[in-house]
């Protein structure tokens, strides 16, 4: 078997994925610049439990409006919360929200679309059908209407978005899927013997791996928009928890006094946006072998 | 009879005065006024139940017969030339102005009234002042300009209740061919007649109204040539509309009144909303029936504080059910319910709740939970109950926070009286209306609330029209409501209104119940 691995070791050229990642991240300088953003803020927030900042949601009416200081380090906000405070607990909701909501769209998204993709023919074009069929439906009227049903909650915000965002992925998939399957490596595992779930399984899910990577993080942040616009509606996460969009909806109100409360939340979103979609575009040029250069 | 006339001619001259003083009656012609509507009118006829936006443009092209003048609070005659009532208050007589026409010139006579009346009466037509008719046993037409309305009981607020909108006259002529009201859908959507000062002349539904005056109009010609109503639902776009003169007049809120404070084109007017905002108990809840819990409760909460937050400068707390703008009634002395929490823990250990180790309030192995429903749109609310959570929480209380669609959960579970507790607003724009609030069967009494003492004083108050008699029994209401509170007075609001500084007569009030009297806009 040690023939096995010596392709890799052959290639001393080549590097490893990582070091692919690293290299296709220096190159990006937007990306670069977005993914610091993102490992600093994804590390203040986990250590927020042990900064010295006041709670997000203790209200002081003794202290409203309050320009940056050395105990609110962003001043505070109409109730005389402090404004870092919920950003930092905002952010915690808004990101996992993203995080939750993306991860299920892509598992149910590739779910059906290996299974179009494999299994072709009625079953394909059922499930395909099916989500032309919801692609055709303005999400974001969809999601309106089953917060409005179900109320707002975050895991009802999670399941909602998973389920009405999972169509891009699906079809995504099936594309890989149906460019895999008739490859080599698929009918060799055949020949030996591999079952329908084993083929999708283990030999034609991986190979579109690098394609449901880059669509979860761009699924990330475009959840994460969604989010903020429900929550800015008043549908999404309901007060007193904290998220960036619910806090946009209470600084407009006060867009003549306070006009700085709206730019924090707004920047956040606008920041970790977009340093999730060029984190996408660097994996796909770090993982789509077809995009890789193919040095001098 | 005699002592009604006596007080009605009374009346009539302080209210002549009044309006001497304020309004500029001289004014120039001309020129258009533009107003804002938050939403597309649903109804142009005034008496199918409709929403805001309906009730100030229908208030201009439709005459009532009593209107409340918004510069003195006053309920004055408008489409009647005077009105009168028997001695027990069961039979009012309206003497209608004479000469007046409808938009498309045909004369106006009791039947109009009639129509109206009895339209209202009808289930069908499902009008939102339906209970103001629930006494009316008959409305008989005396002659061409007498309209005579017979009560099963004494009614002494009858004519006052006529001037709170939804009953302005609609024409017999125009309607009587349909089944129902509802079937008159160009009426109900863009060509509405009535006798008011202004007619519709291009309706837009969803974006514009343009209204041109009514040349006919019995009180004399509008002082203006138009009025002009721009449906613009977000409240910061009607500031910014103000700001670049694409609307003449729009409601404020204390937050934005930094963008048109030092701005020479534009002036600003504060006023009584005579309304509050409350904290109100679901009293069909055991934890809230001991009155003693709700004056802990009340102890609690440092309202005064709150109010500032909430409304700097605009408004005050005090616990006495009455506004301090009706100053008719004497306001009761009571003392005002301080922040002290710990009396409030003092007063409901007396009950038996007591902190446990959590520090949670507990009395009988049941901890003190409930919710607050709160209807989402209005920031004060929202941010009162934020407020008023943690309050509640400090003491040891159990309290979840829920704001829910207005048209949704939050007006079902009014209806249903399923909340634990709500916030909402009263306005009081007459002083009928805190019956509705407070007797056991008012039709808005959601809280439950029911003290027999209370029905008793408002029974007082309905068999007289002498103010003073009416006075004194407010009073004692106001005592009563103190010592058992239905719910907990938040802020008495202070409104503000801001136009445009070339805009004349614009009276101190909102604009909706300004409407009646947008004859006297005027442009310098």
């Amino acid at each position: 078997m040690a023939t096995a691995s010596s392709p890799v070791k052959r290639g001393r050229g080549r590097r490893n994925q990582w070091q692919v990642f690293l290299g296709a991240l220096a190159k990006n300088k937007l990306a670069l610049f977005g993914t610091t953003f993102l490992i600093f803020v994804l590390i203040t927030m986990a250590a927020a439990p042990w900064l010295p900042i006041p709670s997000p949601t203790r209200i002081n009416l003794a202290e409203t409006f309050q320009s940056p200081s050395a105990r609110h380090w962003l001043g505070t906000d109409e109730n005389g919360r402090d404004v870092f405070a919920r950003l930092l607990a905002g952010g915690r909701v808004s990101i996992a929200v993203g995080f939750a909501a993306a991860l299920m769209t892509v598992v149910i998204g590739s779910a059906l679309g290996v299974m179009a993709g494999y299994f072709g023919g009625l079953t394909d074009r059922l499930i395909m059908r099916f989500t032309d069929g919801l692609l055709a439906v303005p999400v974001f009227f969809l999601l309106l209407a089953v917060v409005a049903i179900w109320g707002s909650s975050i895991t009802v915000l999670v399941v909602a978005l998973g389920f009405t965002r999972w169509m891009g992925p699906a079809r995504l998939i099936r594309g890989e899927i149906l460019r895999f399957k008739t490859m080599e490596f698929t009918v060799a595992a055949r020949a030996l013997g591999a079952g329908h779930v084993r083929l999708m399984v283990k030999h034609l899910l991986p190979q579109a791996m690098p394609a449901l990577i880059v669509a979860t993080s761009i699924g990330v942040g475009n959840v994460m928009l969604i989010e903020a616009g429900l929550s800015f509606l008043g549908l999404g996460i309901s007060p007193p928890t904290p998220s960036w969009g619910n806090m946009l909806t209470a600084s407009q109100f006060y867009m003549w006094t306070a006009p700085h409360l709206a730019v924090y939340p707004g920047v956040m979103i606008l920041l970790t946006v977009m340093a999730f979609n060029t984190l996408g575009d660097v994996f796909r040029d770090a993982l789509d072998p077809r995009l890789r250069s193919s040095g001098p | 009879m005699v002592r009604c006339l006596r007080l009605f001619a009374a009346l009539t001259v302080a209210v002549a005065f009044a309006f001497s003083l304020a309004q500029d009656l001289d004014a120039p012609q001309g020129g258009i006024v533009q107003i804002p509507l938050a939403t597309t009118p649903g109804s142009l006829n005034p008496i199918l139940p409709s929403e805001l936006a309906s009730a100030i443009i229908n208030w201009t092209m439709f005459s009532p017969l009593t209107a409340v003048n918004p510069w003195t609070n006053e309920v004055e005659p408008y489409l009647a030339e005077s009105y009168d009532a028997n001695d027990d208050l069961t039979v009012w007589t309206f003497y209608l102005h004479q000469g007046v026409t409808w938009h498309d010139g045909e004369p106006f006579t009791a039947e109009d009234v009639k129509f109206t009346f009895d339209a209202i009466r009808d289930p069908e037509t499902a009008a939102t002042t339906a209970p103001d008719f629930a006494r009316v046993t008959d409305v008989e037409v005396v002659d061409d300009h007498t309209v005579r309305v017979t009560l099963s009981a004494s009614d002494g607020f009858f004519a006052d209740r006529l001037s709170l909108g939804g009953n302005e006259i609609i024409p017999k002529h125009v309607l009587e061919g349909f089944d129902s009201l509802y079937d008159a859908v160009d009426f109900i959507s863009r060509n509405p007649i009535g006798t008011g000062p202004f007619k519709m002349r291009n309706a837009q539904p969803g974006s514009f109204y343009e209204l041109v005056a009514n040349e006919d109009f019995f009180r004399g010609r509008p002082f203006l040539d138009g009025l002009t109503f721009r449906v613009v639902p977000d409240g910061n776009t009607r500031v910014t509309q103000l700001l670049t003169r694409q609307l003449d007049w729009v409601d404020l809120e204390a937050p934005q009144l930094p963008s048109v404070r030092n701005n020479a084109n534009i002036e600003v007017t504060t006023f009584d909303s005579l309304g509050y905002q409350l904290f109100a108990w679901n009293l069909l809840n055991p934890l809230f029936q001991d009155v003693r819990v709700r004056i802990a409760m009340t102890h609690a909460v440092d309202r005064r504080s709150m109010a500032q937050t909430v409304s700097p400068n605009l408004g005050n707390v005090d616990d006495v059910y009455i506004p301090a703008g009706v100053e008719w009634v004497e306001r009761p002395d009571v003392e005002y319910r301080e922040y002290d929490p710990e009396l409030a823990l003092q007063i409901l250990s007396e009950v038996g709740w007591a902190q446990n180790s959590d520090g949670l309030l507990e009395k009988d192995g049941e901890t003190f939970s409930f919710y607050i429903l709160v209807d989402r749109g209005d920031v004060q609310r929202e941010q009162m109950g934020l407020i008023l959570q943690q309050y509640f929480t400090d003491i040891g209380m159990d309290v979840e926070y829920v704001l829910a669609e207005r048209g949704g959960r939050w007006l079902d579970e009014t209806r249903a009286r399923t909340f634990d507790t709500r916030l909402a607003a009263f306005p009081l724009p007459n002083l009928d209306w805190a019956q509705r609030l407070y007797t056991c069967s008012g039709p808005f009494n959601s809280q439950s609330y029911c003290n027999e003492e209370v029905d008793r004083l408002f029974g007082e108050v309905l068999s007289t029209i002498d103010r003073q008699e009416q006075s004194r029994a407010l009073t004692e209401v106001g005592y009563v409501l103190y010592d058992d509170p239905p719910n907990m007075v938040l802020l008495w609001r202070d409104r503000m209104t801001a136009h445009s500084a070339d805009v004349g007569n614009i009276p101190p009030n909102n604009i909706k119940d300004s409407m009646p009297f947008s004859y006297l806009l005027y442009r310098r």
